[in-house]
């Protein structure tokens, strides 16, 4: 039934996605990079950008060819196998999404926000908190990230404003010095961190509007949004970017804003509002692919057992993980996100173009 | 868990008793014996009934009335004596009946009835009944003349330049209230009854031009399936209609203005009159609402907008001032400036508490004292403000069992929340949130809390419209009446419907 399905415009749903991926951004690690200058972070953006969408094509291609139904509707359509393989798929990269975003944010925490305190607990309430929100619905969050979207560009944009007279354009390095390869490297492995393509696969039957050109806007956003970050950054802190584990962080630490002696703060806190929606929305995504891998019958429950296993993981989860991680197995993402935005895809539009099928009720 | 609570809820409002009389036992015998027996049945000795014996021309006949609820004069001057004092009645039952339906009472409304259930609950509603031996039917005369509140200020909803005419208790003046400011044909007024005991009369009203159909069939829907036994006021039919998902905030608007109640009427919403409260409901109710009030629309649009703006930051103030304070003292003191705080360090020093339990105590003790001010008469009034300020306030500092930075929010707390009185509940209740999640997660704990309180509020949406529009979602159209108040050459350029903030 097409009548019970919440509607949300495709404005709301990608500035939720938007803030979703800014969260990557914002806590990115340049020392894991290595090998790069600084001025190599800010050409790696535009390619970043190129990868992404070529990479975000066949989505392109799923939301022209129909949008009333969600890619694992889709798949059920070609076999009923297909599709929960393909549930079990989208299960594990937003599972592993929530895992990520839990372990960055917990070395981001015990790093800066709380360093020698035990910071598990809170993070389990921003676990619960997610929960919450993701029984409220994919609506709920998505009208909630508007209003997020609001306080985080009044305070970008204090940061900004504030740190503009302490640019150095002498902190500018000639690009690829050492080379184009390391750079070409880090904006290609910053594709996979955007699992969000997976999220506008899942929710196309949700969107009210045209869900390309969103995309579109979106990608360009991003883009422009981490160009800015990053010529800040490397405007007024320089080479000691590479030093500082959270530059982003480093940049609101200098910020002044009126009376208040430092606004990073402030910027923290709309940092775990996007860390919040992030996984609220993921939650959300998680209990529409076990529908399709289970059972309609109990939506509700899928949330509950998810941010069980994600507590239980977040609370054994060393914080160093995130970086273990990123070192040694940038390779489980990029399967993930290949199955999933790009296999997976193809396969269903393949298939529809042999088949000649047009049209689909979810 | 939630279907468990629900089911428990509906059997709570379930009737205790239904009416196991079924219509062809409660049908008017033509014995007028039987007719008082089953009345007397049904009724038992209760004193306010009563049924007084007349002789019609030589035929046995009664008349069924309730103390009180009718006018004894209309019942003794225009229905008793002319029946009594009839002449050339047929000698037949049934002819000397026919003669009084049609000829001899003409001075007041007559309804027929067949069934004494009905006619015993005609009665209570001020009714008189007229009975005769012989007949198996009745004559209901409208003499209703029960004594009522008049129209006065109202109490709770004070304008400053608006109507001084406020709703009272009984439905049919506040119909008049309403149909005296919208007379147009398009208005309509729709009774249906509630609770199985009480029998309360709920008036839908709304105008059929406007009106959305679809959302007038749901609240219809939701007020036949109710099972309700008792029906006192309109906070008892509010949950009904209020939104199905637990939220913090009402999706049901409350007015005790029939000036603002016509308003909302004329922009396409539901009007609910309970009989017996002052205070009407309409839906569909969003959130900016409450910032509204009839005065930002006779004042200059600047000072309309600045007074919303002070009405939004108020609300923010009043529940997320403590929590912010809690938390700056004790997880982000660097956020104060220096000298501000050595001066609440000095204070906070001398107190025995931490800071956030000092937080919670007085704002405890400040709902005590409220709670108190409200329910208590007025006489004692004066005593309980001079315990309050001089007492608790000026004692506790000196005592140095509260610090006076700490007294000077929650008194800036408590103000704030009473510019938008409406909506006090909810922010008393998030204020004690605050503080706890501000003093134990700190300034993360509190935007989580608040991404939370965004992200259910989002959720209400009973009727199709989201409590959060046109804010969220951003309806541009509708910006220019929300925290905006634009001249009223915009405003009347396009009348915006409230079936169109989900666009």
């Amino acid at each position: 039934m097409m009548a019970n399905i919440e509607k949300i415009s495709t404005q709301q749903f990608f500035i939720l996605l938007f803030l979703s991926r800014v969260f990557i951004t914002l806590t990115d690690i340049p020392p894991l990079m290595g090998g790069m200058e600084v001025t190599d972070y800010l050409v790696s953006v535009p390619i970043y950008g190129l990868f992404l969408f070529i990479s975000a094509i066949p989505t392109f291609f799923m939301a022209k060819s129909n949008t009333n139904s969600n890619i694992l509707d889709r798949c059920s359509c070609i076999s009923p196998v297909f599709g929960k393989i393909s549930a079990f798929m989208y299960v594990a990269i937003f599972l592993y999404g929530i895992v990520l975003t839990m372990a960055r944010f917990d070395m981001f925490a015990t790093s800066i926000i709380f360093p020698k305190t035990n910071f598990k607990g809170f993070l389990i309430v921003i676990i619960l908190a997610c929960m919450l929100a993701a029984v409220l619905g994919i609506e709920s969050i998505a009208r909630g990230s508007v209003f997020v979207f609001v306080a985080f560009l009044g305070t970008f944009i204090a940061v900004i404003f504030t740190v503009t007279k302490k640019i150095d354009f002498l902190n500018f390095s000639p690009i690829f010095y050492n080379g184009s390869g390391t750079t070409i490297k880090s904006a290609f492995v910053s594709v996979p961190r955007t699992i969000e393509i997976a999220v506008v696969l899942m929710s196309m039957q949700h969107l009210k509007g045209n869900t390309r050109k969103g995309m579109a806007y979106w990608i360009i956003g991003l883009n422009v949004f981490q160009a800015v970050l990053l010529f800040y950054m490397i405007g007024v802190t320089g080479d000691y970017l590479k030093s500082q584990l959270f530059p982003a962080y480093t940049l609101a630490v200098v910020a002044e804003f009126g009376f208040l002696q430092n606004v990073d703060v402030i910027l923290t806190s709309t940092w775990i509002l996007c860390v919040f929606l992030k996984i609220s929305i993921f939650l959300y995504m998680i209990k529409d692919c076990m529908k399709v891998l289970i059972s309609k019958k109990y939506s509700n429950l899928y949330i509950f057992i998810s941010t069980i296993i994600v507590s239980v993981i977040t609370f054994c989860l060393n914080p160093e993980a995130y970086s273990i991680n990123h070192l040694i197995k940038p390779i489980v993402p990029f399967i993930l996100y290949s199955i999933c935005a790009i296999i997976i895809p193809c396969i269903v539009l393949i298939y529809e173009k042999v088949k000649g099928v047009k049209i689909y009720e979810s | 868990m939630l279907k468990f609570f629900r089911e428990s809820m509906e059997k709570s409002y379930a009737p205790l008793h239904k009416p196991s009389i079924s219509a062809q036992a409660s049908k008017i015998r033509m014995s007028l014996s039987e007719n008082t027996f089953y009345i007397r049945t049904r009724c038992g000795n209760s004193v306010d009934i009563s049924m007084r014996n007349v002789d019609v021309s030589g035929i046995d006949g009664f008349f069924l009335y309730c103390d009180g609820m009718c006018n004894g004069i209309t019942v003794n001057n225009n229905v008793i004596e002319p029946i009594l004092k009839a002449e050339n009645l047929p000698q037949d039952p049934k002819g000397k009946y026919d003669a009084i339906r049609d000829r001899i009472v003409g001075e007041v409304d007559v309804k027929e009835l067949i069934d004494l259930e009905e006619a015993m609950q005609l009665s209570m509603s001020g009714f008189a009944i007229f009975f005769l031996d012989g007949v198996d039917r009745a004559l209901a005369f409208s003499v209703q003349g029960f004594e009522t509140r008049s129209v006065g200020d109202p109490i709770t909803d004070v304008q400053a330049r608006g109507s001084r005419e406020g709703f009272v208790e009984h439905y049919k003046i506040n119909m008049t209230l309403i149909r005296r400011r919208l007379m147009t044909p398009d208005l309509r007024f729709e009774i249906q009854e509630l609770g199985v005991t009480s029998r309360t009369k709920i008036c839908i009203c709304y105008l059929a031009d406007r009106v959305d159909c679809e959302v007038l069939c749901q609240v219809k829907a939701r007020l036949v399936s109710a099972e309700y036994d008792v029906v006192l006021s309109s906070g008892n039919i509010q949950p009904l209609l209020d939104a199905d998902k637990p939220a913090i905030f009402s999706a049901v608007g409350v007015t005790e203005r029939p000036d603002v109640f016509c308003a909302k009427l004329a922009e396409g919403k539901i009007g609910f009159i309970v009989d017996g409260t002052p205070y009407a409901l309409y839906v569909p109710h969003v959130f900016t609402e409450e910032f509204q009030s009839l005065d930002d629309y006779a004042t200059r649009p600047y000072y309309a907008t600045f007074i919303r703006i002070l009405k939004w930051l108020s609300f923010l103030f009043s529940f997320l001032f403590p929590g912010f304070y809690v938390s700056m003292g004790v997880f982000h003191q660097e956020l104060f400036p220096e000298d501000m705080l050595f001066q609440i360090l000095s204070a906070e020093m001398q107190t025995p508490f931490p800071i956030m339990v000092e937080a919670l105590i007085i704002h405890f003790i400040f709902e005590i004292m409220r709670e108190a001010g409200l329910r208590m008469p007025k006489a004692i009034g004066p005593a309980v403000s001079i315990v309050g300020a001089l007492v608790i306030g000026d004692a506790a500092v000196t005592a140095g069992l509260m610090a006076t930075p700490m007294l000077i929010v929650v008194a800036l707390t408590a103000i704030s929340s009473f510019v938008v009185p409406s909506i006090y509940e909810p922010v008393a209740i998030l204020r004690f949130l605050f503080i706890i999640v501000g003093g134990i997660l700190g300034f993360y704990g509190i935007v989580i809390a608040l991404g939370l309180l965004v992200t259910n509020m989002s959720s209400i949406n009973p009727y199709g419209v989201p409590y959060t529009a046109p804010l969220l979602p951003a309806t541009p159209a509708a910006a220019r009446d929300t925290i905006l108040r634009v001249g009223w050459k915009h405003l009347s350029k396009r009348r915006l419907e409230t079936t169109k903030l989900n666009s």
